[in-house]
């Protein structure tokens, strides 16, 4: 046995080898039957030759001989058909059919001479003497596979996927060497020079390079089994020639010193092989390794990973720290993790590679995608994509996305069943399909990131409530700070308001009397003096947040914005004028629907926090006001491109008497602001970055249609109302432990023509109430045993239909909506001037004529 | 090469199903999640559009039921005013090509197509074709070359833009080639298609009216029996294949040729509402059982048989479905300004019958669109093939009904099954209610063929007992009231062929050549019978 012998028996077990996989794939699919058919006759092929080489006279080698040169026809035929099945390259029906009947043709003239008439010897062996046909068997032979090759080339041209070019290319490349090997035969046949015929390491180089396009390309779709089986065949293949090399020149050397003696042949062998066991014990590690060489890889980066996020609990820095290991090791071109949103039912795009993150849309929680990855374990390919039928459900945009990404791979990061994110990965750099060993290593490090991920999630939230409750708290210490300072103004506008009453009912009657101009100025610095102190009080109120009455309307926010901006643009001017910068403005009104109100009110907030905002800016800047509604609010945003808000002080803004102006401002301009859209069911929130500049937004309740409906239906009465007003001699009580109070009221409404009973508490305004017969009820709020409250249920209790008037100095902070519910109609505020306290009656009297009626 | 031919060629035939036919293994859970997400999407991109944001009055419903809510049900004359224009300006999205219908009175419904539509709707063109020649699951029988005889109206008809659209997806070999097949007559075109099919073989025929395949089928056998030959029968090609042919009809014991000895088809995919009734002599004739589909223009392919071709499964991704049940559709006939509630697939239920309510997906007009079509769920599943999705047959278009005695309603597919059993040789016919002395009459104009000599009285007492044996309401309905309400009258030779003369003079479009089977106007009878009356 020499290499003469042993190259065709490893090229027939090699070719038997790949043919055995090829039918074991797919045999249904006529390209794999051809690739089948194809293998299998270069097996016969190389089998022939050993049988040939193997014969131990020309007589006995002359029928292999012919064998073999039918074989390769046979072979070369069915070469091109494959090419032409497998590349989609149209044949017609009548070309196949004359191709196998020149193969039969040859196959019936084989054991003739007319292809190969003897065989002669040479120093390589048997050589064939050329029969009449011989050239044309070799010419056909080339012809096709040359064909076949035309076929290849040109459809690696067309591919359009560089893993199908790959296949047309490698494919091409085998068959290259095994026509430049049968090249070599034929020299060697037509003796122009020395060159041995190699025909069968062609043979052997085409089944390895098909067996790196099965692994590396999926070459007829082999599958993983089969792929490891190749593997090994490869390395089993590269030991072999390794071997065989060495063999070889042993062989040649033996027979040249000794003779052909088989057994020390043998024997000799066998020792050298002993000797080379160390060296083929590392040569197969070293295929191993470079066979598993991207495991080993995988290894050190799962390890190198697992450190890295073992000492970080920071979600951005273990999102970054995963798509660099993905990004580093697979050589992808694209990467993306998508995250659950702040609802958690959709995904967003939280960190890419390779692609700009705001060019990527995120996935709705109802994606066909998304479900199919909560629902199923492992990865999806772009084959799978286009495979599994629930994704007929993804819509164009997702594709686009998926398109945009070149998505390869789409891995889903689970923890506890339950879906945390999404890796979406486009093609290799190398353009390569990602191997097993790669999937293998990317559901590690997933697995591992779901879990690390996730636990910084969960470490973000409990952060974020951390900071939370930190914030709550400090607002809960300024809001207690807050209502402290408000009962203590409350207690004082209380004590204010009774005395201010007493001043200017007083005067009020005073001036009544008063003849003497002088006496009558007087009176009336007076009169306007205890006005003017009622409203530094309501002021007082307002600043601390205390006030709770409202007389609201409906009101246009962008009317409000509009009459701001009328009271806003002289102090633009001014700063226009004094700086010599310009404040840009800018309004941007949408469409909202009305609020429930006081149009004064809200335009004094705006007209604060715009100034507030001009104060801001140094230079020139821009100011912004916009209106939006965004469900049931108004959203007013004002934005200045001013100095900003400083972190340490924002927990301070709406503190009464807190400004970052200095000496320039009082510190209550946003206090006013809170209290006024707090008293509106309002908030007010703000942004501020220091150096870029402020956005307030102002969040009012929009009213709803009901409302609206019943305003319009009370205005409606109310007018109705006061076009046929009664005028008569009502009979009122007033209940006032405050004498000063209580007579002054007295002699008021004496004055103004009612006839007037006078209870000095609350008890004995209950009792004064069963003895006659009351058009309205006047009573204080605070008395000692029994409140203005008690007194107006009781009023209501016996005749329901008496209006109750309650007077006190806590006025503003009394909720009119809650006092009607306990049977108050109407509260007036101390100190009142008499056309005030006219008007209320009058009013109460006219409604309540009119519902008796 | 073609995407879906790269696609066949890289692909297990396991994987080639999963492709085109998987959606036949979806569950009724999956098939509505695919709905839901496809309708949202579309809500997406049709509410800014003029179109979109009249017909939902300007919301956005941001879920199903919202939608179904929201969106009033509409019908074609919605969208008339635009769509009849052609104005691009009020859609979506600017289409691909304009599509047409023939709607009833000579007026056409036009359709536009949207990129993203005609995307999505070759995969399920490539789906019929595998399932019209699979006989078990992961079956494929197809692969790019496939020679299809085409026997479909040239663009802008529906079936007309699907040859195009498969063809750029695809590579089949078309007989005739489309581009040339759009110069042509129809009967030309089926000439030329044999032609070309003596000469090639055929794998697959694609044909939107059934009956001229039966047609085709009876020709080629009295063609044979005569011994006709032409000139094109020369071929080596086409001498191989009658002598083929002939040995084949020889050994099967019969002296005229079929078009199964002459062709060994791999798959028929027919579109008509006539495919059920003619399904057994087309198998008879060409060897395979066709494959029904439910095609529309607005829709396209809307739901399929599978290998087995017994019942029809919907497409998940043709539009999204609404089905409004048979009691709901009967008060929306009497009172029109009705809003009949409807159901979605998972609440259909089974041996019912639904009027189809569609809203067309990818950036398409239609929706919640009233297409005027009944259909019958006839299971819930199909344990023959594993399907876990309602199964359907298409029962009826709704103006093809003709109302019995307020009590039994006659459907196109049921007269025409009737006529059929009856065993009349017939070229054509025209059914529809008249008044005799004041009293209702159903009248049933047929022309038969030259060879029967059945008269008007017997065929009337043969399709009366026919339909009653059909429709158990028919047959209820006459019984009580003791009546035989049908009257026959057998028009003369040619007058069908004259009526299409006439027609085709007048420059009627290919679809209104033919009268209407059910309910034809008065004018179109008194084109069959005012000239030859019997």
């Amino acid at each position: 046995m020499n290499f003469y012998l042993i190259l065709p028996i490893v090229a027939s077990v090699t070719c038997f080898i790949l043919a055995f996989l090829v039918l074991t794939q797919n045999v249904g699919r006529l390209s794999h039957r051809l690739y089948w058919l194809f293998s299998f006759l270069l097996a016969c092929w190389a089998l022939f030759i050993f049988f040939m080489r193997s014969s131990p006279d020309p007589e006995h080698a002359l029928p292999w001989e012919r064998a073999v040169m039918t074989a390769s026809l046979f072979a070369s035929v069915a070469f091109f058909h494959f090419c032409c099945v497998y590349t989609g390259t149209r044949l017609k029906k009548w070309i196949v059919l004359s191709m196998y009947l020149l193969v039969a043709a040859y196959i019936a003239i084989a054991p003739t001479s007319l292809v190969v008439r003897g065989i002669s010897e040479d120093i390589y062996g048997f050589l064939p003497l050329r029969g009449p046909l011989f050239l044309l068997n070799i010419g056909a032979t080339y012809f096709f596979a040359a064909l076949g090759l035309i076929a290849l080339f040109k459809a690696s041209r067309s591919a359009t996927s560089p893993e199908i070019k790959n296949r047309f290319v490698y494919l091409a490349i085998g068959i290259l060497c095994f026509f430049i090997g049968g090249a070599t035969d034929i020299i060697s046949i037509v003796n122009i020079t020395t060159i041995p015929p190699l025909g069968l390491v062609g043979n052997i180089l085409l089944c390895l390079i098909t067996a790196i396009a099965i692994l590396r390309y999926h070459l007829l779709d082999i599958r993983l089994i089969i792929k490891k089986g190749l593997i090994y065949f490869v390395t089993i293949g590269l030991l072999m020639a390794f071997y065989a090399v060495i063999l070889f020149s042993i062989s040649q050397y033996m027979e040249h010193m000794w003779g052909i003696i088989y057994w020390q042949n043998a024997l000799i062998l066998l020792i050298i092989a002993m000797a080379l066991y160390p060296v083929f014990m590392k040569s197969r590690g070293r295929v191993d390794r470079w066979f598993y060489r991207e495991k080993y890889n995988h290894l050190e980066i799962i390890e190198h990973f697992s450190d890295e996020i073992k000492s970080t609990m920071d979600l951005n820095l273990l999102v970054s720290s995963l798509l660099d290991v993905v990004v580093s090791v697979l050589k992808s071109e694209r990467a993306c993790l998508m995250l659950p949103d702040t609802t958690g039912a959709n995904f967003v795009p939280s960190a890419c590679r390779g692609i700009k993150l705001n060019s990527l849309q995120g996935l709705s929680g109802d994606s066909v995608l998304v479900l199919w990855l909560s629902r199923n374990d492992g990865f999806l390919s772009r084959r799978d994509i286009d495979i599994i039928p629930q994704f007929r459900g993804l819509t164009f945009r997702e594709r686009a996305m998926l398109d945009e990404m070149k998505m390869n791979l789409i891995i889903s990061l689970k923890k506890m069943d339950k879906l945390s994110g999404i890796l979406i990965l486009g093609a290799k750099l190398s353009e390569q399909e990602y191997s097993e060993d790669d999937l293998m290593m990317l559901r590690v490090v997933c697995r591992q990131a779901a879990v690390s991920l996730d636990n910084a999630r969960l470490f973000k939230e409990v952060e974020d409530s951390l900071l939370e409750l930190k914030r709550v708290q400090e607002q809960l210490v300024r809001s207690e700070r807050s209502m402290a300072l408000g009962e203590m103004a409350a207690g004082v506008a209380h004590d204010f308001n009774n005395i201010l009453a007493a001043i200017l009912g007083r005067a009020q009657l005073a001036l009544d009397d008063a003849t003497d101009e002088r006496v009558r100025k007087g009176l009336k610095i007076i009169e306007q003096a205890a006005l003017d102190g009622a409203k530094t009080v309501r002021r007082l109120q307002d600043f601390t947040r205390v006030r709770a009455d409202h007389h609201f309307e409906l009101v246009d926010i962008n009317e409000v914005v509009n009459k701001t901006l009328q009271l806003v643009e002289p102090r633009l001017k001014e700063y226009r004028e004094a700086k010599g910068k310009a404040i840009e403005l800018n309004l941007s009104l949408g469409q909202v629907e009305p609020v429930m109100g006081e149009q004064g009110e809200l335009v004094e907030v705006l007209v604060n926090i715009i100034n507030n905002g001009i104060d801001a800016i140094s230079g020139s800047g821009r100011l912004e006001v916009c209106t939006r509604q965004e469900g049931n609010n108004v959203i007013i945003a004002v934005s200045d491109t001013g100095a900003g808000i400083p972190d340490n002080v924002k927990n301070r803004i709406g503190d009464p008497y807190f400004s970052t102006k200095g000496s320039s401002g009082m510190g209550l301009g946003l206090s006013v602001a809170y209290g006024i859209i707090n008293r509106h069911g309002g908030s007010i929130s703000f942004d501020s970055t220091v150096g870029k500049g402020t956005v307030f937004y102002i969040k009012l309740p929009v009213v709803s249609e009901e409302k609206v409906q019943e305003d319009f239906s009370e205005v409606a009465e109310e007018k109705n109302v006061n076009s046929a007003l009664l005028f008569k001699k009502a009979k009122i009580l007033v209940v006032d432990d405050d004498e000063r109070i209580r007579e002054y009221l007295k002699m008021t409404l004496l004055q103004l023509g009612y006839e007037v009973t006078i209870a000095d508490n609350g008890e004995q305004g209950i009792t004064r109430l069963n003895d006659g017969d009351y058009d309205l009820v006047i009573t204080d709020l605070g008395m000692p045993n029994v409140s203005g409250w008690e007194v107006a249920k009781a009023v209501k209790k016996q005749v329901s239909v008496i209006p109750v008037i309650m007077i006190t100095g806590w006025g503003v902070q009394i909720d009119i909506e809650k006092a009607r519910l306990d049977g108050v109609d109407e509260v007036l505020t101390k100190p009142f001037t008499r056309e005030g306290l006219n008007e209320c009656i009058i009013r109460l009297l006219s409604r309540a004529d009119s519902r008796s009626a | 090469m073609l995407p879906e031919d790269e696609f066949f060629r890289t692909h297990t035939e396991e994987e080639i199903w999963q492709r085109y036919c998987g959606f036949l293994d979806l569950s009724v859970d999956e098939f509505m999640e695919i709905q839901q997400r496809l309708l949202l999407d579309q809500i997406d991109l049709v509410a800014n559009s003029f179109l979109g944001n009249k017909v939902m009055k300007g919301n956005k419903p941001r879920s199903v039921e919202e939608f179904r809510h929201m969106v009033p049900l509409t019908v074609y004359q919605d969208y008339e005013p635009y769509l009849s224009e052609q104005d691009e300006d009020v859609l979506a999205e600017k289409p691909i090509v304009w599509a047409h219908t023939s709607g009833r009175g000579g007026k056409f419904k036009w359709i536009p197509y949207t990129e993203r539509f005609l995307k999505s709707w070759s995969r399920n063109g490539i789906a019929a074709l595998l399932l019209s020649s699979a006989s078990r699951r992961n079956e494929i029988r197809i692969s790019p070359g496939e020679r299809v005889l085409i026997n479909v109206p040239s663009r802008p008809y529906c079936s007309g833009l699907i040859v195009f659209r498969m063809a750029d997806d695809f590579s089949f070999r078309f007989l005739p080639p489309p581009k040339e097949a759009e110069e042509m007559e129809f009967q030309d075109k089926i000439e030329a298609a044999f032609k070309l099919a003596l000469k090639m073989g055929a794998d697959f025929v694609f044909c939107a009216i059934s009956s001229t395949l039966l047609k085709v089928g009876e020709n080629i056998g009295q063609q044979s029996n005569k011994m006709k030959f032409s000139s094109s029968m020369l071929h080596p090609l086409v001498i191989s294949r009658l002598l083929r042919g002939w040995l084949h009809s020889k050994q099967a014991g019969r002296s005229n040729l079929l078009p199964s000895d002459l062709w060994s088809l791999k798959g028929i995919f027919a579109v008509g509402a006539d495919t059920t009734i003619y399904k057994n002599k087309i198998k008879e004739y060409w060897g395979i059982t066709p494959l029904e589909l439910y095609v529309s223009t607005e829709v396209v392919f809307t739901a399929t048989q599978s290998w087995n071709k017994k019942w029809l499964t919907f497409f998940p991704n043709s539009a999204f479905l609404e089905f409004i049940p048979e009691d709901e559709w009967i008060k929306s006939q009497e009172d029109k300004k009705y809003q009949p509630a409807t159901v979605l697939i998972n609440e259909v239920e089974e041996g019912k019958i639904y009027e189809m309510v569609m809203t067309s997906f990818y950036g398409m007009p239609l929706l919640r669109y009233r297409i005027g079509d009944l259909i019958k769920i006839v299971s819930l599943k199909d344990d023959e093939t594993g399907c876990k999705l309602p199964q359907m047959v298409f029962q009826s278009r709704i103006n093809d009904i003709i109302d019995v005695f307020g009590y039994a309603r006659l459907d196109e597919k049921t007269v025409w099954q009737a006529i059929v059993d009856t065993g009349v040789e017939y070229v054509d016919w025209v059914f529809r209610k008249e008044f005799e002395h004041g009293k209702p009459v159903l009248q049933l104009y047929l022309e038969p063929k030259p060879k029967e000599n059945i008269t008007a009285a017997k065929l009337a007492d043969l399709l009366h007992e026919q339909l009653q044996h059909a429709d158990p309401f028919y047959k209820e309905v006459v019984r009580e009231l003791e009546v035989h309400p049908l009257r026959v009258t057998l028009l003369t030779r040619g007058a069908f062929q004259r009526y299409y003369e006439e027609k085709r003079k007048a420059g009627a479009d290919l679809a209104h050549l033919k009268p209407p089977h059910m309910s034809a106007s008065d004018d179109a009878v008194q084109i069959l019978v005012g000239v030859n009356r019997e």
